[in-house]
């Protein structure tokens, strides 16, 4: 081994670790800094910040003169859209009915399309101007799609959607997704505020921080993922029970 | 080595374990879910509580115990009710289990309504607690959503103390996903996620 080949690494290793510890030594430092400013920023920004960052998920969008309203979800729903009705009775009131669950398909309770014609009807909204979109959608996307079909029907419509606040921005971005942008231009999005909280008070109830939970949740997985892709599958509660029959019967005998 | 090299390496590892975490989430992502599932098989009990939400299930679940002889009676915890059960637009939580368990062939006689006004699993676990100080060496099956067994079983471990041994978790299915795929289903990422939020706050203790 000649002389220049062994000295030169130990002619560099003091100098790489002297830069190495200053950079741990910073980080370390930067970290510390962090650790001690970032629960301070929070504490003194959160009535600011809070009310912003409820504020991404919310979509209302100004519309001008609709001719029908979807009715989608969000408190105080069946009321508003009375309201709308009264205020113009050539509007018509949309209905999309979800793929029944476990509990409708039991008769346990009514179904969607039930409950609603039955609130609007409480309300004074004639049976004629409820109109039910055929078909039964088991998420978001498969709603836009069977809206996508009905507005290339309804040329001329102008369509107002009501639904949750939390879930307004995402509805917007799902309609976006499916419909032209022309149709699209077509919608309108009013998220409707929980009377017990909105984007301004969520985080100091339960109800309104599970909801921005949910919200922001399913927010980024639409953006990451889009549409879930899976057959839902379905658990039987029949199968269940015969099972455990099965199991105390082992057990016994 | 210089700073630069000093960035890229670790920019270099740091993109590596991404991309490692990434290829391999079919053998990572389902063990957070099974981890969040601490049921056990069902065994003889004198009640089974059925914990509020998921309407679709859990109830089922209370039912099936029931009629298999596993359990004599069904508690149910009595829930703050939601603006849509105040309008009277659906039922109460506690209503429409009772339905379920009525349809389900369990006689009205055998379910019984925990006092209280609970909105939170600590909220149920009290109910529990309460019913347990009139009924001390009851032995209770607690039924919910998988995912959501090992909370439950912390919250029920706190707040019942000593008698936490009395109490053991039955964990029922979901309709749409399960542990193996939660992170395909939209209703699973928002479950599982959730869970471990709640999890996080639970233990932080806010």
């Amino acid at each position: 081994m000649s002389a220049s080949q062994s000295t030169a690494p130990h002619g560099k290793a003091p100098c790489v670790r002297r830069l190495g510890w200053r950079l741990i030594w910073r980080a370390a430092m930067v970290a510390v800094v962090l650790a001690a400013a970032v629960p301070v920023a929070a504490w003194l920004a959160y009535p600011y910040v809070l009310p912003v960052t409820g504020g991404l998920l919310v979509v209302d969008e100004p519309c001008g003169d609709f001719s029908h309203v979807l009715l989608a979800g969000g408190d105080h729903r069946f009321d508003i859209a009375a309201e709308l009705y009264r205020e113009n009775s050539s509007r018509r009131l949309v209905l999309i009915e979800p793929y029944p669950n476990r509990l409708v398909r039991n008769g346990i309770i009514p179904s969607f399309e039930n409950i609603c014609r039955c609130e609007l009807k409480a309300r004074g909204v004639p049976s004629e101007a409820v109109e039910l979109i055929p078909g039964e959608v088991c998420n978001a996307w498969a709603a836009a799609r069977l809206l996508r079909q009905w507005i290339s029907d309804h040329p001329n419509a102008r369509l107002l959607v009501l639904c949750n606040r939390f879930a307004s921005r995402r509805q917007r971005s799902v309609l976006d997704a499916v419909l032209g942008p022309e149709d699209a231009a077509r919608v309108f999005i009013r998220g409707l505020p929980d009377r017990r909280y909105d984007e301004t008070n969520w985080w100091q109830s339960r109800c309104g921080a599970r909801q921005f939970v949910f919200g922001s949740l399913a927010l980024a997985y639409q953006w990451c993922r889009g549409e879930s892709r899976e057959d839902p599958q379905q658990w039987s509660p029949d199968d269940y029970e015969r099972m455990l029959c099965r199991m105390v019967g082992d057990a016994s005998s | 080595m210089s700073r630069r090299r000093w960035c890229f390496l670790v920019l270099a590892v740091a993109a590596a374990v991404l991309v490692g975490v990434y290829m391999s989430r079919g053998y990572l992502l389902p063990p957070m879910a099974y981890w969040l599932d601490v049921g056990g098989p069902p065994r003889r009990a004198d009640y089974v509580m059925v914990l509020p939400g998921d309407a679709n299930v859990r109830p089922f679940v209370a039912a099936a115990l029931v009629k298999a002889g596993l359990a004599g009676r069904v508690l149910v915890p009595k829930t703050e009710s939601a603006p849509e059960v105040d309008d009277g637009i659906y039922p109460s939580s506690d209503e429409l289990i009772g339905r379920v368990l009525v349809h389900r062939g369990v006689p009205p006689e055998k379910i019984l309504i925990l006092s209280g006004s609970s909105n939170s699993t600590c909220g149920d676990a009290r109910a529990l607690a309460d019913f347990l100080e009139s009924s001390p060496g009851a032995r209770v099956l607690v039924v919910t959503n998988h995912y959501h067994t090992r909370r439950a079983r912390w919250i029920f471990a706190r707040v019942l103390k000593d008698r936490a041994g009395q109490v053991s978790f039955v964990s029922a299915p979901t309709d749409g996903f399960r542990p193996d795929n939660w992170w395909r289903v939209e209703e699973g990422f928002l479950a599982v996620i959730s869970e471990y939020l709640k999890l996080a706050r639970f233990i932080v203790g806010i």
